[in-house]
Formats: C-alpha cells, structure tokens, sequence
C-alpha cells in the first residue's frame, strides 16, 4: 500500500481537475465562436459566396423578387424562406407599418430602398447563425458527456473505496491509520476483530489511549515513546517486533507491527499507517520450543549424570571415607589418651574440610540437574569450569586423564546460561576422556577461554587421536555417533545449546595429536555484572533501529 | 625400627591417605604413605616387615596391577585392597593374588585394623619362616658331603645299619657322622630333623602365598 492510495483525501483532488479539464474545452470553444461570429458578419468578403450576395444587394437594392429569390435558393441552399418572404412582401407592400415593422434598420438605409427583412438578415449572417448553433450542440453534447464521465468517476471512486476497504478488511492483520495528532482515520475489520472496539468508536479518537497505553510490565506507555507517534513526527518507517495492544475488555495481546508514514502528494507526511499482527500463538509456539529444548537438555544431562554416577559416588565416597577415618582414629587418640588438643583440632579441621568438600560436590549436581529457566547472564567463566572438573574428577582419574584449565586475560566473565555451557563442556570433556582411554600417549584435556575481540572463545583441547574421516559437519547433526553405545545426540544438543547463545560449535582435529571443540561466547561487560534485565533491554531498544535500516518490502 | 612392622599407604587422595595414616597412628603402628604405586615401588624394601594398604582407583598404576607386580618378588608385605566401589571379579582378582582381604569404602575402622593386624601377624609368620628356612640352609653349608649324604638317606627313613650298608661303611661311622649332622643343624631330635628338613623342602615356595 503507497501512501497515495489510501482513501478520500486524495481521489478528491483528482477528481476535481478533470471535471475541471472537460468544462474547460467547452469553454474554449465557445470563446473561438463569440469571436470568430462578429468577424464573419461583418461582411469582409472573404469568400466567394459571400462576394456574389454583396454584389447582388448592391445592383437591386429594391425588393428582390421572387426570381432572384429562386436564383439564390439554389446558391444558397434555402429552399423553405420563399414562402416566409412572401409574408414578408406583404407586410412591406401594406404601406409604412412594413417601415416601421422593419425599424432603424430599413429607415438607415435609403430611404426608397427596401427595408431589410430576416432573409438579409440570414443570409447575411447565417454563418454566425450556424456556427452558434452547432456551438449549442457541441456545448450540450459536450456537457452531457462532463455529466456521464463524472458520474463513472463518482462510481469507479466509490468502487476503488469499496475495494480498498475490501482489501484493508480482507487481509488478516490488523490495519490502521492516524492523523498528526494521533487520531484513527480508518481501521479495518482484522483490527475491530482482535482489539474488540468498533471502527465508529476508534476513528477520530486518540489511538494510543485506546489500544496502545499501558506497557507490558504495567507501566503507563507514554505518547512519546509511541513508535507510531514517532513515525509520523521523523517520517521513518520502523519495525517493532515484541510490543502489546489492548483490547476493549481490559485483556492485552502480544503483537508485533509496522508503521509506515502516509505521505500527501506534496511528499509531506500527514499520518502514519500501522499493520500490526498479533502473535500469541507464534509466542506460544516458540516458548513450546524452548521449553521442549530446555527439557532435552535437562533430559540429556540427567543422562549424562546417569552415566557418570558411579565416578560421582566414589568422588563423594573419598571425603566421606577420610572424614569417617579421621573421626575413628581421633576417637581412638582420645580414648588410649595420646590426643593433644592440637592433634584433635587439627583432625577436627580436617573433617569439616572434606565434609564441606563433599558437600560442595553435591551442590554442583544439584545445580547441574536443576531445570532452570534458560536464562542468560553474566557467568564466571572459573566457575564453569570448576564445576565441569569436580565432575569429571573421578572419571579422568580412573582413565588416567588429567584435567587443566587456563583462562586468558579479560576471558573471566561471559554471558551464558550456566548449566547448559558446563553441559556443553562437560559432553566435550567427557568424548575426549573417552577418545583417549585406549591410547598411550599422554594423556591430557585442557578448559582454555581466551579474548577474542569482543568475545570469549571457549576450547575443549585433547590429546587424543584426532576424529575419524568423515566431514566434521556431521558430527553435530543427531543421532551420528562414533561410539559402540552412544546415542548420537551429545555433540547435537550441545551444538544446539551454543546456537542458542548465538554461536556455533566447531572443531578442529589433527589425526595423531588431538581435537579441539570450540566455541564463542559474548563477553560479559563490567555493567552487565547480575544483570540480566538490562542486557534484555539493550536487545529491545536494537530491534527498531535495524528495522529503521531495513524497512520491511511492500510497506 | 627396621624390624618394627610398618603399615605402607597406597593411595592418591591425599585425605584419604592421611586420615588411613591418622587411623594407624592412633593404635600405635607407624605408617608410611605413598601418593602412587611407583612411589611405592621405588621405596620397596623386601627387607621391612608391615603390610600394605592399597587403593584400587589410581591414576597412573591401579592397586591391583601394584599387587600383580608384588606377587613377582619372592618376599613382600601382605596386601589389603581398599577400593570405593569393588565388584566381584575385582575382588577374585584380589584374592587370587593373595589379598589378606578386600575393603569397600567407607570402611569400618575396626574392620581395617582387624586386617592390617592379620596382615602383620601373617608377614611375621611368612617372615619367620623366611628368617627359618635361610637359617636352616645357613646351618646346611657346614656339611660335609658324606655329613649330606647320610642327612638324605636318615630323610629317606632308612636305618643306620642300611645307611652303613649303602654307603659302605661303618654303622659306628654313620653313628658319628649323625651326630654331627644333628649338631651342625642345630635339632635334638630325629623329629625336629624332619621338620626342618620339610620346611626346606619345597624350597619355601608354600609360604610365599602367606596362607
């Protein structure tokens, strides 16, 4: 929809210029004539016709008789004015009442000419005569025409109205339009459906207090900060994609729209045109998703906890051990009276220690096996890997694998949802433990984050045997596994967990030496520390700005 | 010291090393502790009596591969498998190999003093053995050949005058030379003659087993 078809305001103009453009011809024409007219009567010869009837009235100034009359019929082609000449005879023969019947005009003449009746008159000025005539029928036939046209363009105007209406009503997105004080000029039906309010109600009132007044957390949406209102006041079109309409009784419904300003032929801006959807259901459908995702992970990590119970139990079967052990032979110490308090403080020491050390295990799978809302904040990275290796402890030990970490310069903090990257780690961790269980080669896995502009890049580094042949690329895709009792769908979700958080997992592999997983983060900004809200916001207020850049085809 | 018997630590987590340790101290037995099997093995001293107490779960050399490498010395201290979570053919393993007993932790604190006693009373008897049969072996070197044939010939049951007979000579000259064999072994009796002699028999090869 270009501005210029949107209704009345515009086809009025037009309208009115070519029911100009058809009076005007007639006009014209009728100006030619009212000037062409005098200049043929006034008797300049200018044809030959012309020239002979001079002539004639010059020789025979008396009353021409019936023969010249027949004479000139012919010549002129008047067949029918004998007879009125005859009457005219008459009356001039009855004496001096002919005289006066005839006027100034007979008495200006000679005064023994005779006087000059309606058939000089006509054959005088007959030209004139017929030239107004047929300017009388051109005038009629052309103003019957003004008529027709301007009744088809009446009807083919309230055709192209009902058809746009039609269209506007027709389509189902919601459609409106404001003026510059932000009052509807028309809505159409898609909109009257999903806000509840009649077109009567909403046009000529302030749109903004009808659908558009409260945001989402409650607070009172200001006329300033409506996209709408901004539109028409820059003339920029723009794109909001997470925005709320109300409806008449109160309820609000999740809509994404876009505004476009209306431009008049001058390319002035006299309003703005909203479409606007609502997407409940495709909210829905995408919160459908990501909680299915999030329960895959959350599936996929009770799982791997599963698989590594047995590593876990003995990782809280060391503590419990010494603190059982300790306890025993402090008692022990106590009562064959060997104990000083310094040995027993000391052992008491000990014990809360390994109790607190057990107990920071137990917390890490509590945390790990929470289902959480997959939120995105500001992490340490320490802290992720600290968790990934208290889990694997027990798993490299038995393989013989030992575990290092290293954390670059300015790499200590990202934004992630916590769980799912020691999830992702963990899966990586683990396939190279794994990988490397046969070999005798050293063997290590090492956590590496380090800067990388503006982003933290996280490695997994083994020294295992390196992949297998095969494009790598397939290595992510579900259920393709490497292994004789793996499902296939590590490297997947974990490849999915890091498209969530907007990068892509890759891996570098040298057959021999070892692989490397790999994937980027965004750094977590000293402002951004425990606060996530702001970070949503910074992502609200970047939507509008790339539409501006981008508007949207067809609008 | 040399001779007290020593309880040896094996095991890689420090704090359960220690607190073994602490546990070991708190009944008076002194005891050494080591991080891995090699560092163990580099400190092997057949020589010292004790028993060793031994992880399963280590990083570079399991327990159990420790106590295979052990099985091949002649002489070494028993081997009490601790193991944070045993299954059946790990303990077969064990035991087949001659573990005094097979731990799962946590352990009962009595449970592991019970075995790290038995394991010490049962080197101390493989040791006495040991110390015996070398000393028996010791005493044998003093023999003459003829003294050696005549000791082969009493263990073979046969009588002086079948012994003079054999060897041709005298039943006074075997007399003698019984006397002396008695003597240079150190046994009063024909009775404490034999049993020295069945200890040395199979070479001490019984006892390397420990039961």
């Amino acid at each position: 929809m270009r501005p210029g078809a949107v209704p009345q305001n515009h086809s009025q103009p037009l309208f009115a210029a070519s029911v100009r453009q058809f009076l005007l011809l007639p006009l014209l024409l009728m100006t030619c004539i009212a000037v062409a007219a005098p200049l043929a009567s006034d008797g300049r010869p200018l044809i030959g016709v012309l020239n002979h009837q001079g002539d004639a009235f010059a020789e025979q100034p008396g009353t021409p008789t019936a023969d010249d009359l027949t004479q000139a019929s012919p010549d002129h082609g008047l067949p029918i004015i004998p007879i009125r000449f005859d009457a005219i005879e008459s009356t001039t023969s009855a004496g001096q009442t002919g005289e006066s019947l005839n006027g100034n005009r007979a008495g200006n003449r000679a005064g023994n000419q005779a006087p000059f009746t309606l058939h000089d008159a006509l054959s005088r000025y007959w030209i004139a005569v017929l030239t107004g005539i047929a300017a009388l029928l051109v005038l009629l036939v052309l103003v019957s025409r003004v008529l027709h046209l301007n009744q088809r363009l009446s009807r083919a105007n309230t055709r192209l109205e009902r058809r746009q209406q039609l269209i506007l009503d027709s389509v189902a997105e919601g459609i409106y339009g404001v003026d510059l004080q932000g009052r509807a000029t028309f809505v159409n039906k898609a909109m009257e459906r999903m806000t509840g309010w009649r077109s009567e109600e909403m046009i000529g009132n302030d749109e903004h207090e009808i659908i558009h007044h409260t945001r989402a957390d409650g607070e009172p949406h200001s006329r300033d900060d409506c996209p709408v209102y901004t539109t028409f006041r820059d003339s920029q079109p723009r794109f909001v994609d997470d925005d709320l309409f109300w409806r008449r009784d109160g309820s609000s419904f999740p809509v994404e729209y876009s505004v476009t300003p209306i431009r008049d032929e001058r390319g002035v801006t006299i309003g703005s045109v909203v479409v606007f959807r609502d997407i409940t259901d495709r909210r829905k459908a995408a919160e459908r998703i990501s909680r299915h995702e999030a329960e895959q992970a959350h599936f996929s990590r009770m799982s791997t906890l599963g698989e590594m119970a047995s590593g876990i139990a003995h990782e809280l079967n060391q503590p419990l051990t010494a603190i059982t052990t300790n306890a025993r032979a402090c008692v022990r110490m106590i009562e064959s009276d060997r104990a000083t308090m310094a040995s027993c403080s000391n052992v008491m020491t000990k014990i809360a220690e390994q109790a607190e050390r057990a107990g920071e295990v137990i917390r890490q799978i509590r945390r790990f096996i929470r289902k959480e809302q997959p939120e995105i904040s500001a992490t340490a990275v320490d802290e992720i890997f600290e968790t990934v290796m208290v889990l694997l402890r027990e798993e490299a030990r038995r393989t013989g694998v030992i575990l290092y970490r290293q954390i670059g310069l300015g790499a200590d903090r990202v934004m992630a949802q916590r769980t799912q990257i020691e999830q992702v780690l963990l899966n990586l961790a683990r396939n190279a433990i794994e990988a490397m269980s046969d070999q005798q080669r050293e063997r290590r896995v090492l956590l590496l984050a380090r800067r990388d502009g503006d982003k933290v890049e996280i490695r997994v580094v083994d020294t295992g045997p390196g992949l297998g042949k095969g494009s790598p690329e397939h290595l992510f895709e579900p259920f393709v596994t490497t292994k004789a009792q793996g499902l296939g769908v590590g490297l997947s979700i974990s490849n999915g967990i890091v498209e969530a958080h907007g990068g892509r997992l890759r891996v570098d592999s040298t057959a021999g030496i070892g692989a490397t997983f790999y994937f980027s983060l965004e750094c977590a900004s000293e402002d951004q520390d425990q606060d996530p809200a702001q970070h949503q916001h910074q992502n609200q207020n970047q939507a509008p700005e790339i539409a501006a850049q981008q508007p949207r085809p067809g609008l | 010291m040399k001779n007290e018997p020593t309880v040896f630590i094996v095991d890689d987590d420090d704090e359960v090393r220690e607190a073994i340790g602490l546990l070991m101290e708190s009944v008076g037995l002194p005891s050494e502790r080591f991080d891995s099997g090699w560092a163990y093995l580099a400190c092997f001293d057949p020589a010292r009596p004790g028993c060793l107490v031994l992880d399963v779960r280590m990083r570079q050399m399991s327990g159990l591969e420790l106590q295979e490498r052990l099985v091949q010395e002649p002489i070494h201290p028993p081997v009490i498998i601790i193991t944070g979570h045993g299954d059946v053919p790990m303990a077969v393993r064990a035991v087949k190999n001659g573990a005094v007993d097979f731990i799962e932790k946590p352990f009962n604190d009595q449970a592991l003093l019970d075995a790290v006693q038995r394991a010490i009373d049962i080197d101390a008897e493989q040791r006495g053995h040991a110390l015996e049969i070398a000393n028996i072996q010791t005493r044998m070197e003093r023999l003459t050949k003829r003294e050696r044939e005549v000791l082969d010939q009493i263990v073979a049951g046969k009588r002086n005058k079948v012994i003079a007979a054999d060897l041709s000579i005298s039943q006074s000259t075997v007399e003698a030379h019984r006397a002396k064999v008695m003597e240079k072994l150190e046994v009063r009796s024909l009775s404490d003659l034999m049993r020295a002699m069945l200890l040395l028999e199979p070479s001490g090869g019984k006892a390397k087993d420990g039961l």
